[in-house]
């Protein structure tokens, strides 16, 4: 099977015209809309996709397993998580979160010392991720809230869901969705891309450590930038009342997406000492992702993945021929999931596709020394642990740079306040006018 | 059963061979001692094997390849217990594996983490392994070193020096001195030695490339006309290309003087097509693309494979460039995924099966993607994860921030 782009490439002058077009409609229509039309609408359009039997449901779900290679058992489940904290009640939550009040971007709000205004940029840019589907949809989201008009360069990768949504929010409400335009074009168009990121005023992007300072060059002040991140478990509980279900949460953070998120665990750290040793959690692991397996099967995987995952394989079992201290445990048919154990608790990111290591540690602290080169990419740790611990495990995992702390099995579905990258979301985009009255 | 199979062995073992290993029997008991020497002798399944490789290596019988296979795999078997314990893993023994397309293939991850060997090594072998970070090094156990030095020397001199010339060696290579556990600094050594008319130069040591020296090792060629055989690693000939470049250097070699390349680029310098390389090479020493050899060979296996170029231009063949393997190893091509033999001509890994290396494993599985072509293969790329998202492109990212 071969997954490709579904959307025909825009041309630069194309782009320049929806650019035209989108500052225009942007000055007309969005400056002075009240937000709680634009949540609303929002609002209106996620319903939909939260209706099994929407037209825009049945769509995405016919399209996106050929697009993405993902089961369409993973995209009916996925799918309602997504959209689920898109609904106008959590996005005036953010709001309130991260600007004091919606109203702030209606209208001067008081403050302290007179009063503010929250005012959004008149283009966003918004540069999807295609590792998943929906990734970067809650930019573009926010960029209407804060009534600036988008485009959307979606990924080569996944395209279709970008474009469906819109679609879908078009018939919502037309005015608004003239304010958001999804286009694409191969990566590295140079020309392209000076001619167009120039005209922005912010530009929202993922991608790898080259692809952001590529885009940096060309657009130097006005990036907001998300890059690769890797995530991981950690059992830090002593006595584990119900290992089965432990493991059974674990398994699902692992599944879920088929481990190719920025909040996918690629490594489960568990400190030895407890009830239950890493070899016996390894094995319970291994059971439960071939229940997981039955319920939410793994998608198509590239030929060069499952090669990665063989050689991962091969590795753990050489090692274990080498009389080494490594378990393997691989699911008999293909490259459904594998799980190794291993005593080397050097952090190693996974191949993805329900591939995971195990690795023991004596203690919490030696993270601190293992993950101190990985710093710069650390986003979430799935963790379990003793009420009364959690709090003080949760502040050093937060010092070593980890930006969210959550409960294994929670992993993948954040709620809409959590600051990916560390950093507010919405609040970013936006610029404050202040007043003082005479 | 065992006194019959004494008393065949005594009889194909030729009479020279119980001197070879520096063995002298005391020859007070010399008559007594016959008879248990043999017994030993005999008993040597090692020695056994590798005298029969050593002799199909001297004198190939194609039709007798995938029995001498079988047997290597079926002393590996016996003689390495994790190959042994590997193989019973498949499910595959020396009594249900009937091709050579069928042994149990290692990859090479497997000589990073055990040693691989079916009798006491005589030579330890390191590989490089930079370019993945701080991998560990694989070792090549040998337990003989004349198996190697026979196979390597015989392809060797089938490809590269067809003609038997007289020639001047100059190594772009570090010298055994400077890398002992280099094999291809060892194989570069036998090849002066076997085939070049004076001590072969050395141009790369532990302080770095010397192109001074080599640019007058050049120049002295021009002058005396004498052709000269320049052993280099494919990185190293491209920063002498740059270096000429920057300093308006062009040679003309003499007639004969050819060029064996090896080691890909390695991601230390610039990368370069095959294309290009091959016209650098006429462009700055005037050697034509025939008398341009490139060699694919690994650490973990005693045989190389070469571009038959040269070896065809002396058969007045025209076939395009591909490389071929001596006749004691040959090449499947398989599915990256599922590890069966693809179409003929379809892409995939490739797997080596060499009798040189029976003293270790024979049967290798690489990530090197290629296809099958004429009597050969073709090599697309050394790995096969230029497609992969997620962990390979997370591990660049991190390593080349490191």
């Amino acid at each position: 099977m071969t997954l490709g782009p579904i959307m025909e490439h825009t041309t630069e002058d194309e782009v320049a015209q929806i650019i035209d077009d989108l500052l225009a409609n942007q000055s007309q229509t969005q400056t002075n809309r009240p937000v709680t039309e634009i949540l609303r609408s929002i609002d209106q359009t996620v319903s939909r996709w939260l209706d099994p039997t929407s037209p825009e449901r049945q769509e995405a779900e016919r399209q996106l397993p050929l697009t993405t290679g993902m089961s369409v058992q993973m995209l009916r489940h996925v799918l309602p998580l997504i959209f689920s904290e898109y609904t106008g009640k959590k996005l005036e939550q953010l709001c309130a979160l991260e600007l004091g009040t919606k109203d702030a971007l209606d209208s001067f709000v008081p403050m302290t010392s007179g009063y503010k205004k929250a005012v959004g940029p008149s283009l966003i840019i918004n540069i999807l991720a295609g590792n998943i589907p929906g990734a970067g949809l809650d930019s573009v989201l926010y960029s209407l809230i804060v009534k600036s008009a988008t485009l959307v360069k979606a990924s080569s990768v996944e395209n279709i869901l970008p474009d469906i949504f819109i679609q879908s929010l078009r018939k919502v409400d037309p005015v608004l969705g003239s304010n958001v335009a999804v286009t694409t074009w191969p990566g590295g168009n140079q020309k392209l891309e000076e001619r167009t990121f120039g005209r922005a005023d912010l530009i929202v992007a993922s991608g790898s450590v080259q692809s952001l300072s590529a885009i940096r060059k060309i657009a130097a002040q006005k990036v907001i930038g998300y890059g690769h991140k890797v995530s991981f478990g950690l059992i830090a509980k002593k006595e584990i009342a119900q290992v089965e279900k432990l493991a059974r949460e674990t398994a699902y953070d692992i599944a879920l997406f088929d481990q190719k998120g920025c909040l996918s665990p690629q490594v489960i750290y568990i400190i030895e000492g407890g009830s239950v040793t890493s070899s016996a959690f390894t094995e319970c692991l291994a059971e439960r992702l071939q229940d997981w397996e039955s319920l939410l099967p793994r998608g198509t995987a590239p030929v060069a993945t499952n090669h990665q995952i063989r050689k991962a394989r091969e590795e753990a079992e050489w090692k274990m021929l080498a009389g080494k201290d490594v378990t393997l445990h691989a699911s008999g048919k293909g490259f459904d999931w594998t799980v190794i154990c291993d005593n080397d608790p050097t952090f190693v990111p996974s191949e993805t596709y329900r591939t995971i290591r195990v690795k023991p540690l004596n203690t919490l602290f030696q993270l601190r020394e293992i993950l101190a080169p990985w710093k710069p990419y650390l986003e979430c740790v799935g963790l379990a642990a003793r009420d009364e611990e959690y709090a003080a495990i949760a502040d050093f995992l937060g010092g070593i740079g980890v930006s969210r702390i959550c409960p294994l099995g929670k992993m993948q579905t954040p709620p809409i306040g959590w600051r990916h990258g560390g950093r507010p979301r919405l609040a970013d985009f936006v610029r404050w006018v202040g007043l003082e009255i005479q | 059963m065992k006194g019959t199979l004494v008393f065949l062995f005594i009889c194909s073992i030729p009479q020279s061979s119980r001197f070879e290993r520096g063995r002298n029997p005391s020859p007070i008991v010399d008559s007594l001692s016959v008879s248990f020497y043999g017994l030993r002798h005999v008993n040597d399944h090692k020695q056994l094997i590798e005298n029969q490789v050593l002799d199909f290596i001297k004198e190939p019988r194609p039709d007798q390849f995938n029995s001498l296979a079988l047997s290597v795999f079926a002393f590996q078997f016996e003689k390495n217990e994790a190959y042994r314990r590997f193989c019973t893993s498949r499910n595959k023994t020396p009594s249900n594996v009937n091709s050579w397309k069928t042994i149990p293939a290692v990859p090479t991850v497997a000589f990073k983490e055990l040693d691989l060997c079916c009798g006491p090594p005589e030579r330890i072998f390191l590989t490089s392994g930079t370019t993945e970070g701080k991998e560990k090094r694989g070792r090549h156990l040998l337990t003989n070193t004349d198996l190697y030095q026979a196979s390597s020397m015989s392809h060797f001199g089938q490809c590269v020096v067809p003609d038997r010339p007289q020639l001047h060696f100059l190594n772009l290579i570090p010298s055994p001195q400077t890398q002992p556990y280099s094999s291809l600094a060892l194989m570069a050594e036998w090849a002066a030695k076997n085939f070049g008319t004076t001590q072969a130069r050395w141009f790369i040591n532990s302080e770095g490339i010397h192109l001074d020296p080599f640019a007058s090792a050049l120049e002295e060629a021009e002058r005396d006309n004498r052709p000269v055989c320049i052993l280099g690693v494919t990185s190293a000939l491209v920063v002498f290309f740059d270096w000429c470049s920057n300093n308006q250097k062009i040679f003309a070699l003499p007639r004969g003087s050819r060029i064996m390349d090896t080691g890909g680029d390695k991601g230390k310098t610039r990368t370069i097509s095959r294309k290009g390389f091959l016209q650098a090479c006429w462009k700055y020493l005037k050697v034509p693309g025939y008398y341009c050899v490139n060699e694919y060979g690994m650490t973990e296996m005693c045989s190389q494979f070469y571009d038959h170029v040269l070896y065809n231009r002396f058969r007045k063949s025209n076939e395009s460039r591909y490389k071929i393997g001596p006749a004691w190893a040959r090449t499947l091509v398989v599915n990256a995924e599922s590890l069966d033999e693809v179409r003929p001509g379809e892409r995939g890994i490739l797997r080596h099966v060499d009798l040189a290396n029976c003293g270790s494993v024979s049967a290798i599985q690489t990530d090197d993607v290629g296809y099958a072509t004429g009597d050969g293969f073709e090599i697309v790329g050394r790995s096969i994860g230029t497609e992969a998202r997620g962990c390979s492109l997370m591990l660049d990212e991190f390593l080349s921030a490191q």
